[in-house]
């Protein structure tokens, strides 16, 4: 049950990212979309791991109990690593871009690159 | 422009809806804890899985880690660093974040030495001793909190823990059977059981603590630029 | 057969530490990769197979078949020769290092049969690459960077998505479960890999990275990091539950065939023509999606890796990627080289281009897909009538030892490859190269760069949604 509810709830979390994905016209605001998504994706790993229960897998000799499953809550600490690298890098890209061109308008710094090219 | 926009929010509505209403949730309930946990002969079957039987991910994380951590480095080179003496204090948060570092360290011991036996592990206690020592730059004295890097040579640390990360994660994907003897060798439930594991543990904890610590000064070092 | 994994990451991890120290560095990459070559005969042949620490089901799964022999040797060669390439120059050793890891990591995705830990050699190539766009620190190269990764987390978050519900319904991670998972998890991860795949439309963040990526970059990014998803998607082919995605192969390969050509044969810009044509060739080699395209991956990685790298050298010498303000400067023995680039991917008998182009043609299922593919093959020669009709200059021009070294052995591969897999049929090819230099010679007035409005960011990614969304359209009608 609680499975359930924090998938429904995670996907509908990952919708709202990539909408902000796909509206916001400040580049930090796309970064921290993708943030959410990705914060999403990996509560949706928990709650693909508490599906039957949520006691967690801390075992002491006794297997009658039905634990939580270890199995995804476990691979997902790579996701989590993951997307702190992936946050990290992307706002070493925003930092040089807002260096170069000072704005974080993606707009301005598009027509920016198409008028250096002509 | 806009119309591409709204096309796209309403393909990835229609996309969500799709997976909510095709997902098939409860079908198979995976069992495999009694043998995982047999095997390894540890309490935590998270750290089990995650140190055991998926340890080749584990290599591949450590690695994105490290590459992380020095890609962050090298690409803010070449940026302007912020004035030295731009730091603002206030009073009482100074005394708390001292503390705060101090317990941070205690926390981090525990949850890296007790990680096969409790909920934590390796990657869980470098964060918090980072969360720790970057509260304490960020709020008191970034300087003194820098010039503990230099002075505990962490950065000789970092790349030895990686080094002998990778030789440990080889050595148990080629000898399984020796590591499991080791494993089946500990008392199940103390701090000295699990084989290799509190060792790569410890080690996780030291990497992540580095990268992030790495990490958040060269962005602390840069505050103000963007 | 594990060590082609170890090996080149361990050489990694020994030049991250000593990072400092250029030159050992250096040595330590070639060494590792000539090392990781030497063995690769003897490894491609055997039987391989493992579960890591005998875990069995719980464990990660490694085998080595047929489908991976193409592109594990594909990266051996585009890797050797960039290393040997790279020697001259200012690189420190993070760059090795990174070359190195990349290295290993293809190899594991070429050999891994778990969906998750492909997931996690994915993302660590993606990592990779992004800090390799922008090594040289300039403002386009950080965009291009943050366009590609944005979209391509984006992407790959719907793939993990994708395996999270495969893991629901079959209880693992094995790729053996995909045989039998429900149509919204199977398209959720050919979706989530597709925009790294470089098909048009799906990553149209591609133009930008490759055109503005250093000399010893595009060549990864066009000949490796491209090839994963047409190496992955080839693998789940094979599974019953993705018997869609052949059928889906055909019109959205075909279209990317042609509209890559499109693009850059209006395209004035040499290193922006080579991305489109990446666009074009990866269109191509999907539309049969089988062991003919994993080869015709094989010699559009040897190729496109001697195109970019002249054209890079040549580009960085002369200060322009302008291909016409070369006439007239480009040396001889470049223009050499540069030719047999061009004659190998517009598909010359006795080049391997030629011989993989022709048996995917041979191979294609009706007669409009046939006279389609054609047309795609006409254009290519089109395109690169631009280069073959150069003018060199008189000298006979000299090479930095390293760099003839890694254009010699792209040329043997080559014409190797294209004189031991030929056959007689394939001489209807030239008919196709000289209906591409006529059409070249009629059209060259009126090209001009087409805008660029797919590739602004968020049209990209809408299209991209659109077009994920057109793949499960696809999925619920033809099932």
């Amino acid at each position: 049950m609680t499975g359930n509810i924090i998938f429904y709830i995670s996907v509908a979390g990952m919708l709202v990212g990539t909408i902000g994905m796909t509206l916001s016209r400040n580049i930090i605001k796309k970064i921290l979309s993708l943030g959410i998504v990705e914060t999403s994706i990996n509560t949706l790993y928990t709650g693909i791991s508490s599906r039957k229960s949520i006691i967690p897998p801390i075992v002491n000799g006794d297997f009658s109990i039905a634990y939580a499953d270890p199995v995804p809550q476990a691979v997902i600490i790579t996701g989590i690593v993951i997307s702190f690298a992936l946050l990290c890098l992307s706002l070493v890209f925003a930092i040089i871009i807002y260096n170069k061109y000072h704005t974080m308008d993606i707009g301005t710094i598009e027509s920016n690159f198409e008028r250096e090219k002509e | 422009m806009k119309a591409m926009k709204i096309l796209g929010v309403i393909a990835a509505a229609v996309i969500f809806l799709f997976v909510v209403l095709q997902a098939r949730i409860d079908l198979v309930f995976p069992e495999g804890l009694e043998e995982i946990i047999e095997r390894t002969n540890i309490p935590n079957a998270v750290t089990a899985i995650y140190l055991e039987t998926r340890l080749y991910d584990t290599i591949f994380e450590v690695i994105v880690f490290s590459i992380t951590a020095l890609g962050v480095t090298t690409l803010f080179s070449s940026l302007p660093r912020s004035a030295e003496g731009s730091q603002q204090v206030f009073g009482s948060v100074t005394v708390y974040s001292g503390g705060l570092a101090a317990l941070s360290v205690t926390l981090f011991l525990y949850v890296v030495l007790e990680g096969h036996i409790s909920p934590g592990g390796g990657f869980v206690g470098g964060v918090v001793l980072a969360t720790g020592i970057v509260t304490y730059g960020l709020t008191s004295n970034f300087a003194k909190a820098n010039s503990h890097y230099d002075r505990f040579k962490i950065k000789i640390m970092e790349n030895a823990s990686l080094l002998i990360i990778f030789s440990l994660v080889s050595f148990i994907v080629f000898f399984p059977e020796t590591h499991a003897r080791l494993l089946a060798s500990g008392e199940f439930g103390e701090v000295l059981s699990g084989g290799l594991i509190p060792v790569l543990n410890i080690l996780i904890g030291i990497k992540v603590y580095a990268g992030a610590w790495k990490m958040s000064s060269e962005f602390i070092n840069r505050r103000g630029t963007l | 057969m594990i060590f082609t994994i170890f090996l080149p990451v361990l050489g990694g991890i020994i030049c991250l530490i000593l990072r400092e120290r250029r030159r050992l560095c250096a040595g330590v990459a070639l060494f590792a990769t000539i090392i990781n070559g030497s063995f690769l005969p003897f490894n491609l042949f055997e039987e391989f197979g493992m579960n890591l620490g005998n875990w069995g089901e719980l464990g990660i799964r490694l085998t080595m078949d047929d489908l991976a022999i193409p592109f594990m040797l594909s990266t051996f060669l585009v890797m050797l020769a960039i290393t040997l390439n790279s020697l001259r120059k200012n690189y420190d050793g993070f760059f090795y290092s990174l070359i190195l890891i990349m290295y290993g990591t293809l190899n594991s995705i070429f050999l891994s049969r778990d969906l998750f830990n492909v997931f996690v050699t994915v993302e660590l190539v993606s990592i990779i690459s992004f800090i390799l766009i922008s090594y040289e620190k300039k403002g386009r190269q950080a965009w291009a960077s943050l366009k590609y990764l944005l979209l391509s987390s984006l992407g790959l978050n719907f793939f993990l998505l994708g395996i999270g519900l495969v893991y629901m319904e079959t209880g693992s991670f094995a790729m053996e479960g995909l045989n039998h998972v429900s149509s919204i998890a199977s398209v959720l991860i050919f979706g989530g890999l597709a925009v790294k795949s470089g098909l048009f439309l799906f990553s149209m963040w591609l133009p930008d990275a490759h055109s503005n990526a250093p000399v010893e970059v595009s060549p990864i990014l066009s000949g490796l990091v491209v090839k994963i998803d047409v190496y992955l998607s080839i693998r789940f082919v094979q599974y019953e539950s993705f018997g869609w995605l052949k059928d889906e192969f055909v019109y959205i390969g075909i279209f990317s065939a042609i509209a890559g050509i499109i693009l850059a044969v209006n395209s004035k810009d040499a290193k922006r023509l080579l991305a489109y044509s990446t666009i074009s060739q990866v269109g191509f080699m999907m539309v049969t999606c089988d062991k003919a395209s994993s080869w015709h991956g094989f010699s559009h990685a040897v190729f496109k890796t001697l195109l970019f790298l002249v054209v890079g050298n040549v580009s960085t010498r002369l200060g322009t990627k302008e291909y016409r303000d070369w006439s007239g400067r480009i040396t001889r023995i470049e223009y050499l080289f540069l030719l047999v680039g061009s004659l190998a991917i517009s598909g010359f008998p006795m080049t391997s281009g030629c011989v993989t182009k022709e048996v995917i043609m041979h191979d294609a299922c009706c007669p409009w897909l046939k006279v389609l593919m054609m047309l795609s093959s006409v254009g290519t020669a089109m395109i690169f009538s631009k280069f073959i009709f150069l003018k060199p200059s008189k000298e006979t021009g000299s090479l930095p030892i390293g760099t003839l070294a890694a254009y010699s052995i792209l040329s043997v591969a080559i014409i190797v490859h294209g004189i031991v897999g030929f056959e007689i049929y394939m001489f209807e090819s030239l008919l196709m190269i000289a209906a591409g230099v006529g059409l070249y010679f009629l059209y060259r007035k009126f090209m001009r760069p087409l805008p660029v409005f797919f590739e602004r960011i968020d049209n990209s990614l809408a299209i991209y949604l659109i077009m994920f969304l057109f793949s499960i359209g696809f999925v619920i009608f033809s099932t």
